[in-house]
C-alpha cells in the first residue's frame, strides 16, 4: 500500500481469474475471426487452418466462464444472471451474448464436420454407429448437394458470427471502458481497443500452434498460410497497439485532474508490467521481427522463426494488456491519493495453479480433438485434402 | 457412398430445417424456463425481489438509544442528561444493550448466571475508551475539551501512566454540572454574537477561532481578574473554570464554579500522585477534622459542593467575590 | 399524501406484497425466539408508505471530532466483518506547502493515536466521515447484473443478498469505495442507512452514536426535519458530484481536498 487507499480497497476484488475471462474470450473472437477469413471474405490462403481456428475458437469458449465461475462468491447462483437479468446493467448481456454466440459456433461446426461424421457413421458399427446417428440427428445421408448445402450455411453462420464475435469481446471491454469511477478503465477506445487485441491474440495463437504443430510432427507446412498470418497479425498488432498508446496519450495530453495519478501508476506499480513488459517488449519486438520478415528478404527458416516469435509474444503482450487492465484498474484508488497491491498466491482457489489449468486444459482439449478429427492430416494418407 | 431415400431425386435437406428448428424450441423453451425460475415477489416494487426489502425491514436494531436504558437506570440517566456529555450514547461507551434489557425482561429476579454473563455489559470505558474523543490530535476542532495523556498527568502531578481517567472524572457528571437550562447560553447577559461583535468576523464564521477577540474576562471584570493575579492559582485561565463561549454556540455557558470535586480533580490524595507540584489532602478525613474542629455539622459540610470555598476562597479570589 | 384511486389499488397489491414478504425472517438473538414488543417500535407493514419519505444523510465536517464511535457503532449494529467498513472516518492533514497527507487507519475504528504531521508543519487539519452515498443515480443499481442490488422507493440503495452472486460489479463502479464483498456469505456488502432502524422511528447507528451531532440522518420530503433545516442554513458539497451519481448524503465545510 502506498499513499491513501479507502479502506474498503485494500483488498482487491477482481483477481487474476478476471484477467484471463478476457483474455481467453479474446481468443475465442481472434480465432473465430481467423476462421471467418477464410469462410467469409474466402481467403483461399487460410484454408488449411479454417477449421482449426473454428474449433480452437470454440474449445476456448467453453472455458471462457470457467475463470468467471471460479471467482464469483455464489457460484451456484451464476444463472441469477439468466434469470433475473438487469438491463441497464453492462454484465447482464453476458449470458445472452455467450449463448448466442455458443448457438452459432456449434452449429457452425456442426454443418462443418457434418460430411465427416456421416462418413464415419458408414463405416462404424455398433455402439459408435448409435453415436454418430444421434450427433448427426439422424440425418445420415450426405452427397455433393448436402456439402454444397453444408458450406453454405457454414459461411452463412460464418459471416452473422462475425459481429457477434465483435460484440462478445467488445462488450467486455465496454464492461471496464463503462465503469465511470475507475480512471484507468473508464475511455470510449476500451472496448475498441479490446476487439484489436482480441483478433490479435486470436491470430498470434493460431499462428503459434500451426508452427508448433507443423514443427512438432515434421509436417510440410503450407508457408502461403504462414505468411498470410504473419501478415495478418503485423497488421493488426500495429492497429491495437497504437490504439492502446493514443488511448494513453489523450489522457496525458488532456491532463485532468486524473492524469496525475495515473501518470503515477503508470510510471510506479505498473513501469514493469505495462512499460517494459507490454510497451517495449512484447508490443515495440513483434513489431520489429514482423517488420524484418514483411521488409526483408530472409531464409524461410529464420523468417519463420521470427513470426513464431512474434506469436509467443504478441500472445504475452494481450495477456500483460489484460493483466495492466483489470488488476492495474484496481490497485489505483478512487482516492486517487494511492495504490494498493496485489500478486496472486500460488494454491489458493484464485491463485496462478488454478489460473495455469484453465489456460492450458483448453490447449489439451484441441489435442483430443485433434486425435479424433485430425486438424493436419498427414499427406501420405489417402484421403484428399 | 452415400444413404438416399428410395424414390427420391436427391438426397433430402430437411436437416438444415429440423436443425434450426431445434434451436428455435431450446430457445423457447429456455425462455418458458427462465419465466418459472422467477422468484417470488420479484418485478414488484422494480427490478428486485420485494422480499429482499422486507428482509432487511424486519431486521432488529442492536443499539437502543439512551432512553431505553433510562428505563432503568433514571438515576444515572438524570445526571448524564445535565453533565456535558448529555449528547454522548450510553452504548457509545457500554456496547449495545439489547440483550441485556431482554435477558433483565425476561428474568427480573436475575437467571441462569452464565446466561447472565452474557448479558452483562461493560461497566468502565477504558482510558483508551476516553481518549478516542479526548486525545489531542491536530485535526480535532480546536475547542473540544482535548489533552496529551502524558502532559495531562504531569500537569496534575500524576505518577502513574496507567491511571485511569474515571479516577477523578466521572463520566456521568464531569466537573461542570450544566446548568438547569441545559442549552444555556454563552453568559447570562452577554449572550448573543452581537453583543460583542459588532463587526463581522475574518474568514469562516462558523469557525470560532476566526472571530476577532472583542473581549477579555478584564474589560467587564477588571478588579477581579487584577485580584485573581495576584493569587495563588493565577497560574490558571479564567476558563479553567469559568468555561465561556465553547465551539458551538448553543451549547455554551458560563459557571460560577467552587465545585469542590473541581478542586479535589488536583488536589485530592490519591496513590497515582506525587503532591510535589500542589498540596494533597485526603478531603473526606480533612473535612471530618474540619468538621470536629470548628464543631460543624459533618453531614452539612460534606454535602456542600463548595466546601472548599468556605475556608480556600483566598487562594482564588478575593472580597470580590461574592460569598 | 397521493389519495388517489389508483393508490388505493396498488394499496391493496402492497398489503399483498408485504405479508409474503415479512415471513420467515431470522432474527438473531440470544434470549428470545420471538421479538419483545416494547423493546423496539415494530417495522411498518404497508410497503404503500415507504414511498412517502425519501431518506438522506448530512456530514458536518466542522464537527467531527473523528473518535471512531459512528465506526464501532455500525460494526455493532450491523455486524461487520473485520477489515470491512460501511463507514468509517477519514483524517486530512495540509501540510505548509499544500500537500495533503490523508489517512484512515482501520477505517478509525480505534479512533486516531498521532498526528500525521508534526505542528510546525501541518497548515489546516480536519475529520471527514464517509459512508455510503445512496445516490439517486447509483452507478452500483445500475451495474448490478442480477437485479440484487435495488432502490427503495424511499431512496435507500439495498442488497438483497439471497440474489447476489458475488461478482464484484459493484465494487468496482461504487466510486467512493463504499462496498466490498463479505466473505462470509460471498455477496456484496454495503451501508443500509440502517433501513431496519429508519422505519421504526430511530435514525441510524452511527448518527445515533456520534457525540457531536456530526452525522445526521432525515427525510428529504420533511421540510422541518433536523436534515432540511441544517441543508437550509449551511453550505455544503456532495462528493464527486461531476460522476453524475447524485448523491444524498450531503457534506458541510466540505474542502476540494475530499475526495
Amino acid at each position: 500500500m502506498e499513499g491513501f487507499v479507502f479502506p474498503n480497497e485494500q483488498h482487491v476484488t477482481w483477481t487474476v481469474m478476471i484477467v484471463l475471462y478476457p483474455y481467453i474470450t479474446g481468443l475465442v473472437a481472434g480465432a473465430f475471426i481467423v476462421s471467418s477469413l477464410h469462410h467469409v471474405f474466402g481467403l483461399k490462403q487460410l484454408a488449411p487452418i479454417a477449421r482449426f481456428s473454428l474449433v480452437s475458437a470454440f474449445v476456448f469458449l467453453l472455458f471462457a466462464p470457467l475463470p468467471l465461475l471460479n471467482h464469483l462468491g455464489r457460484p451456484d447462483r451464476a444463472l441469477n444472471i439468466l434469470i433475473t437479468p438487469n438491463f441497464r446493467s453492462a454484465m447482464s448481456g453476458f449470458g445472452f451474448i455467450y449463448a448466442l454466440y455458443a448457438i452459432i459456433l456449434v452449429l457452425e461446426i456442426w454443418f462443418d464436420f457434418r460430411a465427416d461424421i456421416v462418413r464415419r457413421y458408414e463405416a462404424a458399427s455398433g455402439l459408435a454407429r448409435r453415436v454418430y446417428r444421434v450427433v448427426l440427428l439422424g440425418a445420415t445421408y450426405r452427397d455433393e448437394r448436402t456439402d454444397r448445402l453444408d458450406k453454405k450455411v457454414v459461411k452463412t453462420l460464418a459471416g452473422v458470427g462475425i459481429p457477434v464475435a465483435l460484440i462478445l469481446h467488445g462488450y467486455v471491454g465496454f464492461l471496464f471502458g463503462s465503469i465511470k469511477a475507475n480512471p484507468w478503465w473508464s475511455t470510449p477506445l476500451m472496448f475498441i481497443i479490446f476487439i484489436f487485441s482480441a483478433i490479435v491474440s486470436g491470430i498470434a495463437v493460431l499462428t503459434f500452434l500451426y508452427l508448433f504443430v507443423t514443427w512438432n510432427r515434421r509436417l510440410t507446412r503450407n508457408q502461403a498460410t504462414v505468411d498470410t498470418l504473419a501478415r495478418f497479425l503485423w497488421g493488426f498488432m500495429m492497429v491495437a497497439v497504437v490504439l492502446e498508446l493514443m488511448e494513453v496519450l489523450s489522457l496525458a495530453y488532456e491532463q485532468t485532474e486524473e492524469w496525475s495519478v495515473l501518470r503515477e501508476l503508470i510510471t510506479g506499480r505498473l513501469w514493469v508490467s505495462y512499460v517494459v513488459l507490454q510497451l517495449l517488449t512484447c508490443s515495440l519486438g513483434p513489431f520489429l521481427l514482423l517488420s524484418a520478415v514483411a521488409l526483408l528478404k530472409l531464409p524461410l527458416r529464420i523468417s519463420n522463426l521470427l513470426v513464431f516469435l512474434s506469436s509467443v509474444l504478441l500472445l504475452t503482450q494481450v495477456l500483460l494488456m489484460r493483466w495492466n487492465v483489470v488488476i492495474g484498474g484496481q490497485i489505483l484508488s478512487k482516492s486517487y491519493r494511492g495504490f494498493t497491491s496485489y500478486l496472486p498466491g500460488l494454491f489458493e482457489r484464485e491463485g496462478l495453479v488454478v489460473a495455469a489449468v484453465i489456460v492450458i486444459v483448453p490447449f489439451l482439449l484441441l489435442r483430443e480433438f485433434d486425435k479424433r478429427f485430425p486438424f493436419f492430416p498427414v499427406p501420405a494418407r489417402e484421403e484428399p485434402s | 457412398m452415400s444413404t438416399t431415400s428410395p424414390g427420391q431425386a436427391g438426397p433430402p435437406t430437411r436437416y438444415v430445417r429440423r436443425v434450426f428448428l431445434l434451436v428455435g424450441v431450446a430457445l423457447v423453451a429456455a425462455a418458458l424456463l427462465q419465466r418459472a425460475a422467477r422468484p417470488a415477489t420479484w418485478g414488484e416494487l422494480g427490478n428486485y425481489r420485494t422480499a429482499g426489502l422486507t428482509a432487511i425491514l424486519a431486521t432488529e436494531p442492536v443499539h437502543l438509544g439512551k432512553e431505553g436504558c433510562a428505563r432503568c437506570h433514571a438515576e444515572i440517566f438524570g445526571l448524564h442528561e445535565k453533565d456535558f456529555h448529555f449528547d454522548v450514547e450510553c452504548e457509545d461507551c457500554h456496547t449495545p444493550g439489547r440483550e441485556h434489557v431482554r435477558f433483565h425482561d425476561r428474568f427480573p429476579t436475575g437467571g441462569d448466571p452464565a446466561l447472565a454473563a452474557l448479558a452483562s455489559m461493560p461497566k468502565e470505558y477504558t482510558r483508551e475508551g476516553c481518549l478516542f474523543c479526548h486525545r489531542r490530535l491536530g485535526a480535532r476542532p480546536r475547542a473540544f475539551a482535548q489533552i496529551e495523556p502524558a502532559e495531562h498527568y504531569a500537569f496534575l502531578g500524576v505518577n502513574d501512566p496507567q491511571t485511569r481517567c474515571i479516577a477523578c472524572h466521572s463520566p456521568h457528571e464531569p466537573i461542570f454540572l450544566l446548568a438547569e437550562v441545559k442549552r444555556a447560553r454563552i453568559h447570562p447577559v452577554i449572550h448573543e454574537c452581537i453583543h460583542c461583535h459588532d463587526t463581522k468576523p475574518e474568514g469562516d464564521y462558523t469557525q470560532v477561532d476566526s472571530h476577532p477577540a472583542m473581549f477579555v474576562c478584564s474589560d467587564c471584570h477588571e478588579g477581579i481578574v487584577e485580584d485573581f493575579e495576584s493569587r495563588k492559582h493565577s497560574f490558571m485561565r479564567c476558563t479553567a473554570c469559568h468555561l465561556y463561549h465553547p465551539e458551538n454556540e448553543d451549547s455554551g455557558r458560563i459557571l460560577v464554579n467552587g465545585n469542590r470535586r473541581f478542586c479535589l480533580l488536583c488536589h485530592e490524595d490519591a496513590p497515582f500522585r506525587t503532591g510535589a507540584k500542589q498540596p494533597l489532602v485526603d478531603s473526606k478525613a480533612h473535612l471530618e477534622m474540619i468538621a470536629d474542629a470548628l464543631e460543624l455539622d459533618a453531614a452539612e459540610l460534606a454535602a456542600d459542593p463548595r466546601a472548599c470555598l468556605r475556608c480556600h476562597l483566598d487562594k482564588i479570589h478575593g472580597d470580590v467575590v461574592r460569598k | 399524501m397521493r389519495p388517489t384511486n389508483e393508490d388505493d389499488l396498488s394499496r391493496r397489491r402492497f398489503l399483498r406484497i408485504t405479508l409474503a414478504g415479512v415471513g420467515g425472517v431470522p432474527a438473531a438473538t440470544l434470549f428470545l425466539s420471538t421479538q419483545s414488543k416494547d423493546l423496539f417500535p415494530p417495522p411498518p407493514t404497508d410497503l404503500d408508505d415507504l414511498g412517502r419519505f425519501e431518506w438522506g444523510f448530512l456530514v458536518d465536517t466542522t464537527r467531527c471530532i473523528g473518535c471512531g464511535s459512528c465506526v464501532r457503532a455500525c460494526q455493532k449494529e450491523n455486524g461487520v466483518p473485520d477489515g470491512y467498513y460501511r463507514t468509517w472516518v477519514e483524517r486530512y492533514e495540509v501540510d505548509k506547502d499544500g500537500e495533503v497527507h490523508v489517512d484512515s487507519p482501520d477505517g478509525a475504528i480505534a479512533s486516531f493515536q498521532t498526528d500525521l504531521l508534526p505542528r510546525e508543519t501541518r497548515n489546516k487539519a480536519f475529520f471527514v466521515p464517509k459512508l455510503c452515498n445512496h445516490c439517486r443515480s447509483s452507478a452500483c443499481t445500475q451495474v448490478c447484473p442480477v437485479g440484487a442490488t435495488f432502490d427503495t422507493p424511499d431512496g435507500v440503495v439495498l442488497i438483497d443478498k439471497d440474489r447476489c452472486v458475488g461478482c464484484g460489479y459493484c465494487v468496482q463502479a461504487c466510486p467512493y469505495g463504499c462496498r466490498y464483498i463479505d466473505e462470509r456469505t460471498g455477496t456484496a456488502d454495503k451501508c443500509t442507512l440502517c433501513y431496519h432502524r429508519l422505519h421504526r422511528g430511530m435514525t441510524t447507528a452511527c448518527a445515533e452514536a456520534c457525540p457531536r451531532e456530526a452525522r445526521i440522518c432525515g427525510d428529504l420530503r420533511a421540510p422541518k426535519s433536523r436534515l432540511r433545516q441544517v441543508l437550509r442554513e449551511r453550505r455544503y458539497g456532495l462528493l464527486k458530484p461531476d460522476l453524475g451519481t447524485r448523491p444524498k448524503c450531503y457534506y458541510v465545510g466540505l474542502d476540494p481536498e475530499v475526495v
